[in-house]
């Protein structure tokens, strides 16, 4: 279980309290794990059926969007609601992805794209 | 619940045809279904970006859509998945969409704030508050100049109504008796502010007679009364005596974004329009009907799961968009 993307800017997001105690079971939609954003408290729900089997990070602790929070362990693939995660991208692996390739230049409206980048640049 | 709620009168089930009556089932528990999924993929991680979403809300797209041809057209919101679905748009191009995939509606370029199909009759959603307004104004002078008998649906919320462009679209619509259906689904807070402080006269409806022409509140968790209200507008607007406002009175029951927890809502007030669900009430309505069982009710929502579940998986493996095709269907 990750860290959702629940704040609106890059911050990280603060845990407050877990809900549930290791070796319990969860259940997807059951709120697991209350968190502070820069804007708002709320609880995260889980998104499987499962047993939590291990918490990643204690009370008040800054965590990072898409860092592990806990680990669950599922109980039956075929009883998961529609969304299982995907196997072949564990969570561990988000931050190490790649940045995406550069993009070539644009090959019409050049002026329009260049002048949009220009302006948004900060300044120096 | 505010006082002005007007409900229909009971209306007699018996006199609808049992297939409509279960595709306006289906519609509403694909809609519930779909903003279910797609809440889980958000918190997963798998979803980027916030969602808006309308669970809760399902009757007003439903009942509205239901009313309207499939050449007519709607103008939607932020909050444009039901408006989509309702509209016919599939779970799979809509899923695609907010994949970013090239099969996406819009070819994975919208997202969710910019749902949209126009051979389905829905231009992309516009994410501006009160930014359709004058937009679906303009659907409707095109189709009355070129004598079409189309109609234009456009959806907003009670946040829209304070807005410059609501004035605008409805003052133009009023003096040239445009075929437009407004329709506010007005579900008590824009964002986090509630209706009354920043409106003295929170019924909505009564708008409509400062431009001249007819407004009225309708029970917006109420399905049928929706859809008989959308079809007599409709049906003003196609016989020239349009525009027409309809306020619909709903509630939605999760935060204005993911990233809401909706703590501005009281637990008095969510219990209240919790217990006034439109899918609930709508089941307890269609179970009186005798040719009508709860195995039908269980076989849709089977269907309807399979059907997001498959639309997922798909969606998950569906290719993106080149970077050759950065440029091709942008205008600005």
């Amino acid at each position: 279980m990750k860290m959702p993307d629940l704040a609106t800017t890059d911050s990280a997001v603060k845990v407050l309290n877990w809900l549930v105690g290791i070796g319990s079971p969860v259940r997807r939609g059951q709120a697991v794990i209350e968190v502070e954003t820069d804007k708002a408290t709320m609880e995260v729900e889980a998104t499987v059926n499962g047993t939590l089997v291990d918490r990643k990070c204690e009370s008040s602790a800054q965590v990072g969007v898409g860092e592990v929070i806990a680990i669950i362990e599922i109980e039956d693939a075929s009883e998961n609601a529609s969304s299982p995660p995907p196997k072949a991208a564990p969570a561990v692996q988000v931050e190490n992805t790649p940045a995406p390739a550069p993009l070539p230049a644009p090959k019409k409206s050049e002026s329009m794209f260049a002048r949009n980048r220009a302006v948004r640049k900060p300044p120096a | 619940m505010s006082t002005h709620i007007s409900s229909e009168p009971e209306l007699p089930i018996g006199k609808y045809d049992r297939d409509l009556l279960l595709r306006l089932y289906e519609r509403m528990i694909l809609i519930r279904q779909f903003e279910e999924e797609v809440k889980f993929l958000f918190l997963e991680g798998t979803m980027p970006g916030t969602i808006h979403q309308c669970h809760g809300q399902e009757a007003t797209a439903v009942g509205v859509c239901a009313a309207l041809n499939n050449d007519d057209f709607i103008t939607s919101t932020f909050r444009g998945h039901g408006h989509a679905l309702a509209k016919g748009l599939t779970a799979r191009e809509m899923l695609d969409e907010l994949f970013g995939a090239a099969t996406g509606c819009c070819k994975g370029k919208g997202g969710s704030m910019h749902m949209g199909n126009i051979e389905k009759g829905m231009i992309p959603g516009i994410a501006i508050v009160g930014g359709g307004i004058p937009i679906a104004a303009g659907i409707g002078l095109a189709f009355k100049m070129r004598r079409m008998p189309q109609v234009v649906a456009c959806f907003f919320g009670d946040g829209a109504v304070a807005e410059g462009a609501f004035h605008e679209g409805l003052n133009m619509a009023a003096i040239w008796d445009l075929p437009v259906l407004f329709v506010c689904e007005n579900n008590l807070y824009g964002a986090s502010t509630r209706i009354d402080k920043v409106m003295k006269n929170i019924k909505i409806s009564d708008r409509a007679a400062g431009y001249g022409f007819r407004g009225e509140t309708v029970d917006g968790n109420d399905l049928l009364a929706v859809y008989e209200a959308s079809r007599r507008a409709a049906q003003e607007c196609r016989n020239g005596q349009g525009p027409v406002l309809l306020e619909l009175l709903t509630y939605r029951r999760t935060g204005h974004s993911r990233r809401d927890p909706c703590h501005y809502q009281t637990m008095d007030e969510r219990e209240a329009w919790f217990s006034n669900d439109p899918i609930e009430r709508f089941i307890k309505i269609l179970l009186t009907r005798s040719d009508i069982g709860q195995t039908d009710l269980d076989s849709i929502q089977a269907k309807v799961g399979r059907e997001i579940t498959d639309a997922v998986e798909q969606a998950r493996r569906a290719s993106q968009p080149a970077t050759d095709d950065l440029l091709s269907d942008v205008y600005a």
